[in-house]
């Protein structure tokens, strides 16, 4: 089922929808946070970025996703670097991010469905109608109940925003998500749940995945690979599962140690 | 012989005419630690608060039953009593504390502050204590943090700060609500091998709150599981996570994923029922996949299935049991 536009995107000259090369950033004059990180996604690849926190997981999210500009290197999309695709272009969508904290990252004022429905009409260029139409279809797909789609975040729980914020990232055609720490503010029951989600999400539509997350649980259960970043460097990569029950690197077998 | 630092019977909490909590029977003894797991909206802090004694000031109060810790009854309007007793004999690490501490003053008044209020004997030698709460805690350089803001410090740090001042009052009984849920992996284990450390040090008790049931697995020896509301199972951490036998947990326990893990996991379908609209039997009946007509008409209460393990199921002595090995469970 494909619930916008198409994707926008085909596997780039890289050989992937979304990659980094050699990027390094720091903010303003301080430090680099991110060092000379090189990352492919290719099409309807899922991977995992995992490391603690100040390790540079989310300001390489934010990278990817062009809400930051790299120091030097560069993150292209579609064989695009960011900084050539412009506001209108397709390529803006092919990118989503889901964030960690869904009460903050969606509007108050909006319900549910004017939320996704927003996207139709700015993205998709769809009538008011047709966006609301299709915004109900989605929310349904992602579980948020006829009943519910009319409320707005203060009335849903963590685990509707997020999947409020599952659908309007979707509602883009993304051909990739990047999802920074998407379940880490939720009950391990609601946890299962968008992890699901999310996992028929990227077999039924075909949609690439990065999913940023210090739970090496969650990481396991999604991703087919995995990089494990320690002060900005990717310090070791893989495949997941060899990853986990394999490491190599100090630093990935500490952090697989401490797992409760 | 093991002497109980806390019993409530049979307690109910409300807020606002509401019942939020209701029939929770839990004892701590010295030296032993509890773990009380649960969903979001459980009840899991507000029976906490009501032990730390905190409900006032959110305007709840405990409606019935008998709550005795250390050996007062916590529910008497004595305010004398209840000041002897609060940071003294029972201590709280509050949820969310890494934003607890004033961001405008030092660690070091922190502390002092709490000393003053709270240990007569130290306050001659006011930062002398100080600095041994915080080596305590395992903080290296204690001089140092003393004179620095709750910004200086990282997330870990601060936890450790907010654990020497709940032990500044020298208490019997340590709550700690999900103490480790905004740390890191690695950081988590190194607070709950504190907590560990400092029950057996100071001869103390702890109750530990999470919503994960890992965190409860590494630190604690027993646990009450709690569901909108009410304890559904209780008993040795080991046997109840290993051999639950409520369907809440054993639900609980499914969802989690872990290293290894292959195939579907198992959400539980619906979301937790809220206190206006609790269903007249059992709680869990709407989200549970056993329930049948019992469930539905009466609610059920704790029954004994032995070696200190309880549970509340009409089904409870049916074969419903699921049997988890160590791997699934206890990765560490």
């Amino acid at each position: 089922m494909n619930q916008g536009g198409s994707h926008v995107c085909g596997p780039s000259p890289q050989g992937g929808t979304l990659f980094a090369s050699n990027v390094t950033f720091a903010y303003g004059s301080g430090p680099a946070v991110v060092k000379n990180v090189s990352l492919m996604v290719p099409e309807g690849a899922a991977i995992g970025i995992v490391g603690e926190s100040g390790s540079g997981k989310t300001t390489l999210a934010s990278l990817l996703v062009g809400l930051l500009t790299p120091t030097t290197g560069n993150v292209a999309v579609g064989g695009q670097p960011w900084s050539k695709v412009g506001r209108g272009s397709p390529l803006r969508r092919a990118v989503q991010m889901v964030f960690q904290n869904p009460y903050a990252a969606l509007n108050p004022h909006l319900s549910a469905l004017r939320t996704v429905a927003e996207v139709y009409q700015c993205c998709g260029g769809f009538t008011k109608t047709e966006a609301s139409e299709r915004a109900q279809a989605l929310l349904e797909r992602v579980g948020i109940s006829d009943q519910t789609q009319g409320k707005r975040p203060s009335g849903l729980s963590g685990g509707q925003c997020q999947r409020v914020g599952i659908a309007r990232a979707l509602a883009a055609g993304p051909a990739v998500i990047v999802a920074d720490e998407p379940t880490s503010a939720l009950d391990v029951s609601v946890q299962a749940q968008i992890l699901n989600l999310l996992s028929d999400l990227r077999q039924e539509q075909g949609v690439g995945l990065v999913l940023v997350s210090h739970d090496l649980n969650v990481v396991s259960y999604l991703t087919e690979r995995a990089i494990v970043m320690e002060r900005g460097e990717v310090v070791e990569e893989g495949a997941t599962t060899e990853l986990l029950q394999k490491p190599t690197h100090p630093y990935t077998q500490r952090l697989i140690a401490s797992i409760l | 012989m093991t002497e109980m630092l806390l019993r409530a019977s049979n307690i109910a909490i409300e807020i606002a005419g509401l019942e939020l909590v209701s029939n929770v029977d839990l004892e701590v003894d010295r030296g032993h630690s509890l773990g009380i797991v649960g969903e979001t909206g459980s009840g899991k802090s507000l029976t906490c608060r009501a032990f730390a004694g905190l409900l006032s000031p959110i305007g709840g109060r405990i409606s019935s039953g008998s709550l005795w810790v250390g050996r007062q009854d916590a529910t008497s309007p004595d305010t004398h009593a209840k000041a002897a007793l609060y940071g003294r004999v029972v201590s709280l690490v509050p949820q969310n504390s890494l934003m607890a501490l004033n961001p405008l003053m030092r660690i070091g008044t922190h502390l002092t502050e709490t000393i003053k209020a709270l240990d007569a004997d130290s306050v001659v030698q006011l930062k002398a204590r100080a600095i041994d709460l915080l080596q305590r805690v395992g903080l290296p350089d204690p001089e140092r943090i003393l004179r620095q803001y709750p910004h200086q410090l990282s997330g870990g740090m601060r936890q450790r700060v907010m654990i020497a001042l709940a032990i500044a009052g020298r208490p019997e009984l340590l709550i700690a609500d999900e103490p480790t849920t905004a740390l890191d992996v690695s950081v988590q284990k190194d607070i709950l091998e504190l907590l560990r450390r400092l029950t057996h040090e100071e001869n103390m008790a702890l109750i530990l709150i999470s919503h994960d049931l890992g965190v409860v697995a590494a630190a604690t020896q027993s646990v009450a599981v709690m569901y909108a509301g009410m304890v559904v199972e209780r008993g040795p951490t080991d046997t109840v996570l290993r051999q639950p036998r409520h369907p809440y947990t054993q639900a609980l326990l499914k969802a989690r994923p872990t290293i290894g893990h292959t195939g579907r996991l198992m959400g539980i379908p619906g979301a937790p029922a809220s206190p206006d609209t609790w269903p007249s039997g059992c709680r869990f009946a709407p989200r549970c996949p056993h329930a049948d007509n019992r469930c539905d008409a009466k609610v059920p209460t704790l029954e004994t299935i032995g070696g200190g393990h309880v549970g509340a199921c009409h089904r409870l002595h049916e074969s419903l049991v699921l049997d988890l090995s160590k791997k699934d469970l206890l990765s560490s």
